[in-house]
């Protein structure tokens, strides 16, 4: 095959991977000039750019949608399941790799099954009564640092894997105890392992809706999602309106996304391939 | 060297109990009370066997159907998404100059909340002026434009393609890290014995991506199993119940305070996933991959 061949067979490669772009571009498009538009020509869903740009509309939304307290509620609830989870799923995965003992590797087992397994949402509303925490902060987040808990185990067990032993031993016999040794040698070499977790975890809290439809009951705690549905259900011919919610939402997370998107990457391809 | 001082046991305790008490447990005491009546209009709640499984089980019972629709909403999608990440990640894996942008563009959709994306396709399938539609009319296809998530017959698959739009780009990062592994020189040397690009598909890099199927299969029929937010908020299960899955069926359940039965369905739903992940963590804890 000539050189020249070869070139024009990449920039064709390369055309058509943009054109199949367009599926996904397209509606991310639509909802963006759409949130920009009056109402007329957003109940028109056209694909033209606004003749003027409504930036009055996201003012209007976090007005009426009451959308700044549920950005604090996600926030919350992203923020703090993710740094409880960083925490707690380290220091288990420590031990877990460290002492592989037939009670450490079946209790590694015993995470592994929440990697995949739905939650039981009836039952869990039960348990959240039990503890008095049914519908308040302390129990999304709980929740949230449990149900992720699996992910972060497996991550950090992985990681934990390559890091030589003869660390450990020279640690101690400088004298480290067992909290010295992992709060300022191990948990500190395992930094792109954590902020993969941070990050996977803030998403996947911050775009859960499931959940608080099931457990929040008032809308003071909505998170975003649920405060955005809301206002969808209320505003249906004010699709301008309702877009600009959608965009807040989807903002943070997509901002995450390209600032980390190594760590995402790495994160959700990790053991997927060479175990 | 102790292990057991410098490795404590109880490093374990706190994630153990967030993780039992707010996971597991919800998921085991389900058990006990999909055998129950409980529900929200009595306070007494009692046993009565597999009184709710029957229910779900009977011939010709609702709950059946949506049973089957959950698993050709899985199968349907796993096979879509796998088809789609594959040829997607075929293509981002030559160089050029823009593969690194498509890749970053393609798993987008992937990291946007379900709700958002259900909120946008509503739209986008709208009868009148949804963008599908218009595009149908505009290329002379009038006569198959309709009301696309009230129709009995399209609703389904209309769902099922919004799933796949958002997951493919998933599937592609999963095969893609899979072609990484694919040494260059095997390349070169099937090249040198003349064999052209679809027998090198064939014969090499599929085989070579054998984890990453897995991998994606399990995963996706998983999530599959799992589906609500992108059915609840396009077609809250309608028209009819032509799009309900388990998981709208809990919700409702549970609205109409039928626990009991909401339980039972959500216990189905956790043994076929436990099942799924038994497969999950032999394929994840392997130590290497056997080639």
């Amino acid at each position: 095959m000539t050189k020249k061949r070869k070139i024009i067979n990449k920039i064709l490669l390369g055309i058509i991977a943009w054109l199949i772009s367009l599926i996904v571009l397209a509606p991310v498009y639509l909802l963006i000039i759409n949130s920009l538009k009056d109402r007329t020509a957003a109940s028109l869903m056209a694909l033209t750019p606004p003749e003027v740009f409504h930036w009055e509309n996201y003012l209007i939304v976090i007005k009426e949608g009451r959308l700044i307290r549920s950005f604090f509620n996600s926030l919350l609830f992203a923020g703090s399941s993710a740094i409880i989870n960083i925490f707690t799923a380290s220091i288990a995965a420590f031990v877990l790799s460290r002492r592989r003992s037939k009670i450490n590797r079946a209790i590694y087992y015993y995470f592994l099954i929440g990697l995949v397994s739905p939650i039981n949402y009836i039952t869990l509303i039960r348990t959240l009564q039990v503890f008095h925490i049914m519908g308040s902060y302390q129990g999304i987040i709980a929740l949230y640092a449990g149900w992720l808990m699996p992910f972060g185990v497996f991550l950090y067990y992985g990681f934990i894997g390559t890091i030589p032993r003869e660390l450990d031993e020279a640690a101690v016999l400088d004298g480290c105890n067992s909290f010295t040794l992992f709060f300022k040698v191990i948990f500190p070499l395992m930094k792109p392992v954590t902020i993969t977790l941070l990050i996977i975890n803030f998403m996947c809290a911050w775009n859960d809706f499931q959940t608080p439809l099931y457990i929040l009951n008032r809308s003071t705690k909505w998170p975003m999602t649920l405060a955005v549905y809301n206002f969808y259900g209320q505003k249906l011919a004010d699709w301008q309106l309702v877009s600009a919610t959608i965009v807040l939402t989807v903002a943070p997370v997509v901002i995450l996304f390209i600032i980390g998107q190594r760590y995402i990457i790495s994160g959700m391809t990790s053991g997927a391939v060479k175990g | 060297m102790i292990k057991s001082r410098i490795y404590p046991q109880y490093f374990l305790i706190i994630g153990l109990l967030v993780y039992t008490i707010f996971f597991m447990t919800p998921s085991i005491i389900g058990i006990g009370y999909s055998l129950t009546d409980w529900n929200a209009y009595r306070s007494s709640v009692n046993f009565i066997g597999l009184k709710n499984f029957r229910e779900i089980f009977v011939e010709g019972s609702k709950y059946l159907k949506y049973i089957s629709n959950t698993a050709i909403f899985a199968i349907v999608t796993t096979a879509f998404k796998i088809l789609f990440g594959l040829i997607l990640a075929l293509i981002l894996n030559e160089t050029f100059r823009t593969r690194n942008v498509l890749r970053a563009i393609f798993y987008l959709p992937v990291t946007l909340s379900p709700l958002a994306v259900g909120l946008m396709f509503i739209s986008i399938f709208r009868p009148e002026v949804g963008l599908v539609n218009k595009l149908l009319s505009a290329i002379g296809l009038e006569n198959i434009t309709r009301g696309w998530l009230t129709s009995v017959k399209f609703a389904m698959p209309v769902v099922m393609s919004v799933e796949t739009w958002r997951l493919s780009g998933y599937c592609m990062i999963i095969f893609l890290a899979g072609l990484q592994t694919i040494p260059q020189s095997t390349y070169d040397a099937a090249k040198v014995d003349g064999a052209n690009y679809w027998q090198r598909l064939i014969h090499l890099t599929i085989p070579f991506l054998k984890p990453a199927f897995i991998i994606n299969i399990v995963l996706n029929l998983i999530w599959g199993l799992k589906a609500f937010d992108v059915i609840f908020v396009l077609t809250k299960g309608g028209p009819g119940d032509a799009t309900d899955v388990i998981n709208t069926a809990v919700f409702f359940s549970f609205s109409m305070g039928r626990y009991g039965l909401a339980t039972a369905l959500g216990v189905i739903a956790f043994v076929i996933a436990i099942f799924l992940s038994f497969i999950v963590i032999r394929v994840l804890s392997r130590k290497e991959v056997e080639w």
